[in-house]
């Protein structure tokens, strides 16, 4: 998910304003307020950010990654405290690698400022792309043990990543990057997964829309299954106000594309179908497209079957999952239908083959307006995808500012990203990742 | 989440139920109310609901689809079709299985002028065919959301449909090869229906303050805002009179009369959302217009819709309560339904 819509993507987990206590924190500080620069409030009492004031994982290994590629492996290092009941724990916050916490049912936060993370089922990894702002880790990409919240190693990707795809074969991962670095153009960078650590490789410039040469820049991105170097970008510009889809082969643009269309949010479906969602505009179409080696064509688009500003799409075993709770019958892609609607709302971990769904809510309306203010409480909920009813909902301890990018690091483990602002005066965006195991829902 | 149950006293002749009911309808050949619940529900999620009215007690529950929210019973009795909302489906149910099995599920068609994909509002049974459905269309995420009528042979559209302008938000059946709607400029509509599907006509006058939902008998169309129409000569309906209040209506136009569930708001709450409703029934002549049997329920209530009559002298309604204004302090209530015992308001045996 691109980094422009993380805000946003809050949004479909919930809607209006939030209750402003937290509950099981009697004592001491509910907000970040409350605490001295550079502290941040954590189970009701003030920490030192690592994020703001300490290096994190890197400061623990020494040697940083150049754009070229290189990197370093995680050593020995501090590990991070046990999980604390009725709040997020912290881990690899002063080293990487280690550390002998074993994630468990109560999120752990991992002190890494990501923008948006991707899943590595081969290795049970999980990647994290940091933004130029972070105060650690700013520009890398960061593999994290998942299953011990520690970092294993991170290496400089360059300006600006905000975009993450891993191939299907888990050999290759790609960046969208986009700064004021890079002038107004977008970039997509591959690294090699079949080293360690990492290794940045090349860098290609996104293809560009007519009468776009300078400022195209990719606002969605997804790895095609099969071909590890090929990738479906949606491209769109400043002011655009539409995408189109283009399919690329280590970066080299097949003849054929979409035009005009509002083909954000590339999703792979079955062989040879390529789907979108608008979630940007109010007329919302689904789209789906055919994609082969002539690129991509065919589209059509469909009014009415999604609906909902930040909506994300899922494909799975031949149902397209939204955030918005709604669910498409895609078995036959060119005329998509309406399976149900769960009656929840958040980013979905999709396992339709078995047939469940795991979906990461809000457990009220939320509150965006203050990110200091640690208000959201999260519930995890197991869906069953055959009769849209909850098998299973449990809450996640702890109290939450904004929460995006549910992704399954590992069978059993997921991970999300949470954006609060910390400091005083002025106050700063800082992200941390957040691990939790729930094997009654793998199971 | 606390029940809307919670301000209904157990014990007396009204019995409050915690099915969080989105739509009803009464089964009188069986002496059945069945409720339909959304997917949110704590209980019976995305579930038929049978209620057995003379013990007010769940007899079973089966699940029938994504959102339901629309339902209507075949004259015969022998089917009933739900509308999905969540899938943009309707189902039908087999009635004479027990317990109730659900069949075939079929996608709802598009309006015939409007290019999203649709779901089901107020369904019609046509009369003598168990697997044909009158059915308001509507869409999400456009307002207003009227997409037009159709009829569905076995979820097959007719050719013939009502288009969406202005839209028709209330169904009703009418005397043969006739069925009534309203449109969202209060308009009545009378849509002739035939084999090769719908043709309607459009009426304006006829509500004084809005019509709400429809309920046709004997020649008569009572509508929820007290209005009765004379439609025997549907072409030209004609306004009998008003009652003096709005209520849901259960009609005994046999007798020539309607029994009404009606509402007293008590203003002295100050919680907009706390339980502030009296509820009273009232038996009515249709010639007087004037009521001769009244009786107050005993508790408070939440807005009431769906009243059925399901055995003679019980009634059942949906107790429920409006979504909540935006705002810090929303209290939720799960919806609920409420059996009434009373046998006083009765249809006189024929």
């Amino acid at each position: 998910m691109s980094v422009a819509r993380w805000l946003a993507s809050a949004a479909f987990l919930g809607l209006g304003c939030g209750r402003t206590a937290i509950e099981g924190f009697p004592d001491g500080c509910t907000t970040d307020l409350e605490c001295k620069e550079g502290r941040i409030c954590v189970n009701g009492s003030c920490e030192d950010s690592p994020v703001l004031v300490t290096s994190g994982g890197r400061s623990g290994n020494g040697g940083s990654s150049s754009a070229a590629g290189g990197g370093h492996a995680a050593g020995a290092g501090a590990g991070g405290a046990a999980g604390v009941a009725g709040g997020s724990a912290t881990a690899g916050g002063s080293g990487d690698g280690g550390s002998g916490v074993t994630v468990g049912e109560n999120p752990i936060r991992v002190d890494v400022g990501a923008v948006a993370l991707a899943a590595d089922p081969l290795r049970g990894r999980l990647y994290a792309i940091v933004g130029a702002d972070a105060k650690a880790h700013a520009n890398e990409l960061v593999v994290i043990d998942p299953e011990h919240a520690t970092i294993l190693a991170s290496v400089l990707i360059g300006p600006g990543p905000y975009l993450i795809a891993v191939s299907e074969d888990a050999t290759r991962l790609w960046v969208g990057r986009r700064g004021p670095e890079l002038g107004a153009r977008g970039f997509i960078r591959e690294v090699d997964l079949t080293t360690w650590p990492p290794e940045p490789g090349n860098e290609y410039a996104v293809p560009s829309l007519a009468n776009h040469a300078e400022d195209t820049y990719a606002v969605g991105m997804a790895a095609l299954p099969g071909r590890a170097e090929s990738l479906a970008l949606s491209l769109s510009c400043p002011g655009c106000g539409y995408s189109d889809f283009a399919v690329v082969d280590a970066g080299v643009p097949r003849p054929t594309d979409t035009e005009y269309t509002m083909a954000y949010q590339p999703t792979v479906g079955p062989p040879g179908f390529l789907f979108s969602f608008n979630d940007r505009s109010s007329s919302h179409e689904f789209s789906s497209a055919r994609v082969d080696d002539s690129g991509v064509h065919d589209q059509i688009l469909f009014h009415g079957l999604l609906d909902g500003f930040d909506t994300l799409i899922q494909y799975d075993a031949g149902f397209v999952i939204a955030s918005s709770g709604q669910v498409l019958d895609v078995g036959a892609p060119e005329s998509p239908v309406r399976a149900g609607t769960f009656a929840y709302q958040g980013e979905v971990v999709p396992h339709a083959e078995r047939d469940k769904v795991v979906m990461l809510s809000y457990a009220e309306p939320p509150s965006f307006s203050s990110n200091y203010n640690l208000a959201n409480s999260l519930i995890l909920r197991l869906l069953r995808l055959s009769t849209f009813q909850a098998d299973l909902e449990r809450p996640l301890a702890g109290g939450y500012a904004t929460v995006y990018e549910f992704v399954e690091a590992k069978p059993g483990i997921f991970a999300f990203i949470e954006l609060r602002s910390i400091g005083v005066n002025p106050m700063s965006p800082a992200s941390f990742v957040h691990l939790f195991a729930a094997p009654d829902v793998e199971n | 989440m606390p029940s809307a149950c919670e301000a209904v006293p157990g014990g007396t002749a009204v019995t409050c139920l915690d099915v969080e009911a989105s739509a009803l309808i009464a089964d009188r050949s069986r002496g059945r109310v069945y409720a339909l619940v959304m997917g949110g529900a704590a209980k019976y999620a995305n579930e038929l609901v049978v209620i057995d009215p003379e013990s007010a007690t769940v007899e079973t529950s089966v699940f029938v689809g994504s959102e339901p929210d629309s339902l209507v019973l075949s004259d015969d009795a022998t089917r009933l079709w739900v509308g999905l909302h969540g899938a943009y489906a309707i189902r039908e149910v087999d009635l004479t299985r027990w317990p109730p099995e659900p069949g075939a599920q079929y996608v709802v068609p598009r309006g015939p002028s409007v290019s999203r994909a649709a779901y089901a509002g107020a369904m019609i049974a046509l009369a003598g065919e168990p697997e044909s459905i009158a059915v308001a269309l509507h869409n999400d995420g456009v307002s207003p959301s009227g997409a037009g009528v159709a009829v569905l042979d076995s979820g097959a559209p007719r050719e013939n449909r009502v288009d969406h302008r202005p839209a028709i938000t209330e169904l009703s059946s009418g005397p043969p090869g006739y069925l009534f709607g309203v449109d969202d400029q209060q308009q009545l509509v009378s849509m002739v229906v035939d084999e090769s599907g719908l043709a309607d006509t459009r009426v304006g006058g006829l509500f004084r303050g809005g019509a709400g939902s429809l309920v046709y008998d004997q020649g008569f169309l009572f509508t929820s805002t007290g209005h009765v129409l004379d439609v025997s000569s549907p072409d030209a309906p004609a306004l009998v009179g008003s009652f003096s209040g709005p209520g849901l209506i259960v009609s005994h136009a046999a007798e020539s009369r309607v029994v009404m569930l009606s509402s007293v708001d008590d203003l002295s709450v100050e919680d907009p959302l706390a339980a502030r409703y009296e509820l009273f029934l009232r038996r009515l002549d249709i010639s007087t217009l004037q009521h001769d049997l009244e009786w107050v329920l005993d508790g408070r209530f939440f807005d009431a819709r769906d009243l059925v009559e399901p055995m003679p002298g019980y009634f059942a309604f949906g107790n429920y309560q409006l979504p909540p204004y935006a705002g810090d302090d929303q209290v939720f209530v799960r919806s609920a339904v409420v059996i009434l015992a009373a046998p006083e308001f009765a249809e006189a045996a024929p």
